[in-house]
């Protein structure tokens, strides 16, 4: 098992997209479970992408084509892991707030989020309060996570937590931020749960929320 | 705002000392002296109503308020392909000439569509790039050459002259998409570097008339790239000296074959770690020192490379600016002034755009502080 578990992943890892699809299909085919795949090839390969972009090893574009080798993979094993009844880490919606159309730091949250095994549902960019609350009812996700570049959008993040309560919604869900803006203090200041300055700590946010 | 100060200094002296690393009689003061230093339309009608001034028709930043406001800089010239055009039927929505899509979202005009996402080296061949010998507009390139020469002989500010045309990086960016271009900076160089060549071969196109039209009368020119993010560079050090660097440091050797003015550069974000790069190609000065961004600190940037580089900019527009008190705001002052004023290689002025969620009270009490904590000497 191990020398295709590495084979999976060194490939997300290097960002080979090629390798990782290639490296799946001969995993299966050898009998190797869908989640062990999922777990110690493709999550594990994220976290280390994750450590690598935190460590300043690795920057954007390295973290966007391990994340693409890893989506890659991940599209070959999904059918295998319904199958054997494998459940994901948690549900989380995303979406960059109203006016903001600023997506790059979003996508990359999803994605690491995505490769730390969470189903991501990403509502895009200019998000309203509403937007995000008929999210919540009709996925019930365990998370939302809102993103914003600019202080002039900030506010919207305070309108959809607003929002969330006056829809009685928002004790069912935990709510993350992040952007480049934003602050620790202002999360607490709207009454977010939590704010991480990066995806990659985005991830280990979102486990912990999940969790509690 | 008058002066208390014992000898005042003309902005060219001022400014003459400072490029020098030597000190002057205070720091000079920057707002709307670059495209990138200047202010929400409402925060300028909000100055112009605190200080007195009438309504302006126009940007706001007339002559009044500038010197109403102790600025040391005057900027001529602009952006010289032809204006974007509105996609027919829409007001919302605006093409430029690079082919590259914005809607307007209430504050900006955010782009919405990149022509050159998922492009192949064919398509780059066979892309309808602009012609800047057809859309360069001469009459204008007459009234910079002919504003910049007034404010150079008639006046002591020091002339800017804004940037030709976009950056490299920037312009790759808009055209292809950013998580598109950023992908291909690890997997396909070939194509990051096709595409740079092109870009810089147009914009020596737009920079050779530009300047030869304004070169012999502006102390200063800019040009504007993102290279940060808040946390840290978009690419690795690695990456940027193989693929942007090359097209970025001729582009600034290019420029300087028509003018001898500094050369003064604009990144957002951190960028600590390509400070030696810009100053090894030619960057005089940079901005806007982003002091929320990883390593951006002040006291670091000038304890690490206030010897070999002037920064311009430092005061917070993430934070203090737009939500911090007036004790708040002087105290910033104090603190960025204190950084970075000793022995000169400094210019005061907001880290960016002062946009529209900024009480103009703010803005006044930052330039108030500034003129008065930037003093250097037995009047400070």
């Amino acid at each position: 098992m191990t020398q295709y578990l590495e084979q999976i992943y060194n490939a997300v890892l290097e960002g080979n997209a090629a390798d990782a699809r290639a490296g799946v299909k001969a995993a299966l085919a050898a009998g190797i479970p869908a989640e062990a795949l999922l777990k110690d090839g493709l999550i594990a390969a994220m976290a280390e992408v994750g450590r690598l972009f935190e460590e300043n090893e690795y920057f954007v574009p390295e973290m966007l084509v391990a994340a693409r080798a890893m989506q890659s993979g991940l599209v070959l094993l999904k059918p295998h892991l319904a199958a054997g009844g494998v459940v994901s880490a948690g549900k989380a919606v995303v979406g960059t707030v109203k006016g903001d159309l600023h997506d790059i730091g979003k996508n990359l949250v999803a994605m690491m989020l995505e490769g730390a095994g969470f189903e991501v549902i990403d509502l895009g960019t200019d998000v309203t309060p509403d937007k995000f609350v008929r999210a919540v009812i009709e996925h019930k996700p365990q998370l939302i996570g809102m993103s914003a570049l600019l202080t002039t959008t900030m506010p919207s993040m305070s309108s959809t937590i607003k929002a969330l309560q006056e829809a009685g919604v928002r004790d069912h869900v935990k709510v993350m931020i992040g952007g480049a803006p934003v602050t620790d203090g202002f999360a607490k200041q709207i009454g977010a749960d939590g704010y991480s300055p990066d995806a990659s700590s985005a991830v280990r946010l979102a486990k912990a929320l999940a969790a509690g | 705002m008058t002066t208390n100060l014992a000898e005042e200094w003309s902005p060219r002296a001022r400014f003459t000392a400072i490029m020098a690393h030597q000190e002057a009689d205070r720091v000079p003061l920057d707002l709307a002296g670059t495209a990138l230093t200047s202010a929400d339309p409402q925060v300028v009608a909000g100055l112009r109503q605190l200080l007195g001034l009438p309504a302006s028709q126009k940007s706001g930043f007339d002559e009044p308020l500038m010197a109403a406001l102790d600025v040391d800089f005057r900027h001529i010239g602009d952006l010289i392909g032809t204006a974007s055009r509105l996609v027919p039927g829409r007001t919302d929505r605006q093409v430029d000439i690079w082919g590259v899509e914005r809607a307007w979202t209430g504050q900006y005009w955010d782009i919405v569509h990149s022509p050159l996402r998922g492009a192949t080296l064919d398509d780059l061949a066979s892309y309808p790039w602009p012609d800047p010998t057809a859309t360069i507009d001469q009459a204008r390139l007459e009234q910079f050459r002919c504003e910049a020469r007034r404010l150079w002989e008639e006046t002591d500010y020091v002339v800017v002259a804004e940037h030709p045309v976009f950056g490299v990086f920037e312009l790759a960016c808009w055209m292809c998409g950013f998580d598109d271009i950023l992908a291909r900076l690890v997997s396909d160089r070939p194509f990051v570097h096709a595409l740079s060549k092109k870009l810089l071969t147009l914009q020596k196109a737009y920079i050779k008339p530009y300047y030869q039209a304004v070169g012999p009368y502006i102390h200063l020119t800019t040009s504007g790239d993102d290279f940060g993010m808040q946390t840290g560079t978009f690419m690795s050090p690695r990456a940027f000296r193989e693929l942007i660097k090359p097209y970025f440091a001729e582009r600034i050797a290019y420029t300087r074959e028509f003018t001898s003015a500094y050369y003064w550069h604009h990144t957002c974000g951190s960028v600590h770690t390509l400070i030696p790069d810009l100053i090894d190609i030619g960057v005089n000065i940079l901005n806007p020192i982003q002091p929320g961004a990883h390593k951006m600190e002040p006291e670091r940037l000038k304890a690490d490379y206030g010897d070999r580089l002037v920064f311009h900019g430092g005061f917070d527009t993430q934070g203090v600016l737009p939500f911090g008190t007036p004790a708040q705001i002087e105290a910033e002052v104090q603190r960025v002034m204190a950084a970075m004023k000793p022995g000169g290689g400094y210019i005061f002025s907001a880290a960016h755009n002062i946009q529209s969620d900024v009480p103009c009270e703010n803005v006044l009490t930052m330039l108030r502080a500034a003129r008065r904590l930037g003093a250097y000497g037995p009047a400070a």
